[in-house]
């Protein structure tokens, strides 16, 4: 059991000088480490991983900053130096004797002077010493001690947790292949077939090697020799297929879960926005479109009821004035009768003037006084222009009465009007309708990138497709290659039997194909039942550990692991629940504790566990389930927690911890903490406050907190 | 014979056209040759007529068509009859009601001051009634008025 003692930092990001002891205790195994969001907790997490396994601990070393964001170049110089010193104990399980170690590793990172946001790094070897007897002994290869002997790489998402992130196991972004691939990985590692695997793959190195000296030694001639060395080269070959095989078939697994998850997201999307939302949007474009047509044709008639006002208002006129206009028509029409208008007189009397002949026949000119009689009747008569005024009016009185017909006049404009606007004011409505209802439906797929992911299914389909072919000729090319070795074998055993070798090499390489036989086996063995093992365990502890939620509508049966290493949850009738939808956010959390327990259980493997927030947003009695079990069942646990957290399970805390801490940042000054900071940096600082104190380094504002 | 294209009895030194002093102010609101208070032009659906003069015609044929005369009201002018020039058409409707009113009395067709009193009189009847017609209904001014015109739907 590997007991961790003290933890040393400087520099390590906001944790730029730590010194934290860890309670080793076991009755009382939590170290219990208050603290609040952004205060440090994953960096302290990524600190104990880093000192343990260096850059491995890390998906790309280069973009993680490790120097302190608030490093000040001028004062302090361009080159960051860092270190994470870890005390620590080993137990052996047999003898109980322990031996004490220290771990340092350091690095420096050089800031760079164009831009902060780069830096080189610069790693240093790290230091193991043992302490004995005679003082400190130095451990030669440090790395390959820890993860050989102490704490293998594979073990550390197991054993040191954030507790959001240990749900990557059940409910990821990822493929289900490769949460299946963790699933896989850590059962594996904790039942060390690692180790049997690689032992596997030396014993075939082993006798390959023999096999060539064999045929080395050979006193063949040259066709014989070309024999030998064909085959040994063929057997090389074909070595390396399984391998390249098995990787191209898991490359398509993914490739083919990939093209599913992205035609089921595609799928979603559509169903979201009712359709395709590429038609969807151009839809929504022609309505739009049409949508203003509409707009515009009830804009044009109002502009035809606008002109009609001004320009045809006699229609106006001959609609409503119906009775003028025909009392007009019939006054008119007697006073035309009655030769009141127009007044013939005036003009006859100038056309006998011109004439200037009397209708008696008397010439006018002769006659001074007939002549004056002839031009006062030419000059008499009714005014001109009103007589001219009022034939005009009775041609437009017949104009009137005409446009006072309903089917050309007023009525029939104004009819036709209204009509053309209620249709598109109809069509309008109707278009607005469907423009709401499309946006509302592309609302829903607003953040989803439609084009992206069609573009990405198409090229996992077509990686698909390109795996499938590599795939065929790789196994035809694997089958003809171990049918030419047959026949190659054939020959090789004349020729050796010829030179009396064959028994010999027969004879020793029996021997290591009897060793890889065992092996094999027992790897497969152990894969299956081991696999078997920790998921009938993870059952017992996820039903001691869960607390059904009734409101959650769905009654958890049981959880297990299949044998394609996918963590199944089991419902009423064994229908299986799927993790991300059918169960609560803290059901997840206590199966995938439950996984992880299992594993470490099964395993034997006695680590310290190291967990960022384990309780998440659990609450009640789940939450003491969880907190009691991981108690009783780590010999040293220490555990990351806020105070939301902590509230409800002080009691058990106070049962299972040895050891406190508090854990608070400067950047929360004025805000959330009451006094200024015993740091002048943007960093993190520890006090020794339990859960139920505070000093004036950790005090907070009351809201709900510390 | 016939008259002039520019013949007009109605251009009067002393008459001009004129709506009630009480209304003008509405008048002006449903007219778009008045800008509104930021100096653009009204839309047609909230001003149906173009000009000032287009509403007087349609007051004056409301009026004359429902007997409405009011020669008392104070009234207030925006233009004068030379407004009518070349525009034979709407001279023919002012004279014809002036000629009615006075009982065919062809007297009243050389008087343009008298002709523009009654004129102006019948309008001052018949701009409440257009007035009422646009406000009462719920759609757009324009819509409310012809509604209430083709419906012949007066509460005035």
């Amino acid at each position: 059991m590997l007991y961790l003692k003290k933890i040393i930092t400087k520099n390590f990001r906001q944790l730029r000088d730590i010194e934290l002891d860890f309670g080793v205790n076991e009755t009382k195994p939590l170290t219990v480490i208050r603290a609040e969001n952004r205060t440090g907790k994953t960096t302290f997490l990524t600190a104990i991983s880093w000192a343990l396994f260096g850059d491995d601990a890390f998906r790309s070393r280069s973009k993680y900053r490790m120097h302190p964001i608030d490093w000040d170049e001028d004062v302090n110089g361009l080159d960051v130096d860092i270190s994470v010193e870890i005390h620590f104990s080993s137990e052996d399980e047999d003898t109980l004797h322990k031996d004490d170690f220290i771990l340092k590793r350091e690095c420096t990172e050089r800031i760079s002077k164009e831009s902060k946001d780069k830096f080189d790094v610069s790693s240093k070897d790290p230091v193991l010493t043992k302490l004995t007897e005679g003082g400190y002994e130095s451990i030669p290869n440090p790395s390959a001690y820890i993860t050989r002997r102490l704490f293998t790489l594979s073990l550390k998402d197991i054993f040191i947790t954030d507790g959001d992130k240990t749900l990557s196991f059940i409910d990821s972004d990822d493929t289900l292949s490769t949460r299946k691939t963790r699933v896989k990985k850590a059962v594996r590692s904790l039942m060390q077939l690692e180790a049997l695997e690689r032992s596997e793959v030396h014993l075939k190195e082993i006798r390959r090697e023999i096999s060539r000296v064999i045929d080395y030694n050979s006193n063949a001639g040259s066709e014989d020799s070309g024999i030998l060395t064909d085959y040994n080269d063929l057997e090389l070959e074909l070595a390396d297929f399984p391998g390249t095989i098995e990787g191209i078939e898991d490359a398509y697994e993914q490739a083919l879960e990939l093209s599913s998850t992205l035609e089921s997201e595609l799928e979603q999307a559509y169903a979201k926005a009712g359709g395709d939302p590429g038609e969807k949007q151009q839809t929504l474009t022609n309505y739009k479109d049409l949508l203003t047509e509409e707009l515009a044709g009830i804009s044009d008639q109002y502009s035809r009821m606008s002109i009609f006002l001004r320009n045809e208002v006699h229609m106006l006129y001959s609609h409503f004035c119906k009775s003028d206009i025909n009392l007009l028509g019939d006054h008119l029409g007697k006073m035309i009768s009655d030769g009141v208008i127009p007044d013939i007189v005036p003009r006859l009397a100038k056309e006998r003037l011109l004439a200037d002949t009397c209708i008696c026949g008397l010439k006018i000119s002769e006659h001074p006084e007939v002549m004056q009689r002839f031009e006062k009747l030419a000059g008499s008569g009714s005014n001109n222009e009103t007589t001219m005024f009022l034939l005009q009016l009775k041609h437009d009185i017949a104009n009137w009465e005409m446009s006072s017909d309903s089917e050309i006049g007023f009525l029939r404009h104004g009819n036709d009007c209204l009509s053309s606007i209620v249709r598109h004011r109809s069509n309008t409505t109707r278009l607005e309708n469907g423009i709401s209802d499309i946006s509302a439906q592309l609302d829903m797929v607003r953040d989803i990138d439609i084009d992206s992911l069609r573009s990405r299914r198409s090229i996992a389909q077509k990686e698909e497709k390109e795996l499938t072919e590599q795939l065929a000729r790789l196994k035809a090319d694997q089958r003809s290659k171990e049918i030419r070795l047959i026949e190659l074998k054939k020959k090789r055993d004349q020729i050796l039997k010829k030179e009396g070798k064959r028994d010999i090499a027969e004879d020793k390489l029996m021997g290591i194909d009897d060793m890889l036989r065992v092996i094999s086996t027992t790897i497969h063995a152990l894969g299956g039942d081991t696999l078997v093992e920790v998921s009938t365990v993870m059952n017992d502890i996820f039903k001691k550990i869960n607390v059904q939620d009734g409101n959650v509508g769905s009654v958890i049966e049981s959880v297990s692991i299949t044998e394609e290493h996918e963590i199944v949850v089991s419902g009423i009738n064994g229908r299986k629940l799927i993790p991300s939808t059918d169960i609560s956010g803290a059901q997840k959390r206590a199966l995938t504790l439950a996984f992880i327990f299992a594993t470490v259980q099964v395993s034997g493997a006695e680590l310290p566990n190291i967990i960022d927030t384990p309780l998440g947003t659990q609450s009640g009695e789940l939450k003491r389930l969880m907190l009691r079990y991981t108690a009783l069942n780590s010999k040293q646990a220490v555990l990351l927690l806020t105070p939301s957290e902590i509230a409800g399970v002080e009691e058990e805390i106070r049962e299972y911890t040895s050891r406190y801490w508090t854990l608070s940042h400067a950047d929360q000054y004025p805000k959330e903490l009451v006094n200024l900071p015993p740091v002048d940096t943007k960093s993190a600082y520890l006090c020794s406050c339990d859960i139920w104190s505070s000093c004036v380094k950790c005090a907070r504002h009351v809201r709900g907190g510390l | 014979m016939s008259l002039p294209s520019n013949w007009n009895p109605l251009v009067s030194t002393s008459s001009r056209l004129a709506f009630p002093e009480n209304l003008h102010e509405k008048a002006v609101e449903i007219c778009r040759k008045a800008r509104d208070e930021a100096g653009n032009s009204k839309l047609i659906q909230d001003a149906p007529f173009e000009r000032m003069v287009d509403l007087w015609m349609v007051c004056l044929i409301i009026g004359r068509a429902y007997k409405k005369f009011d020669p008392e009201v104070s009234t207030k002018d925006f233009i004068g009859g030379e407004i009518f020039q070349g525009d034979i058409s709407k001279i023919s409707i002012i004279l014809a009601i002036c000629f009615a009113h006075e009982n065919m009395d062809s007297e009243i067709l050389g008087n343009s001051k008298k002709c523009l009193k009654i004129a102006n009189s019948y309008v001052a009847g018949g701009l409440p009634m257009v007035l009422e017609a646009i406000e009462s209904g719920v759609s757009t001014n324009i819509e409310n008025m012809y509604k209430c015109l083709i419906n012949d739907d007066f509460l005035y």
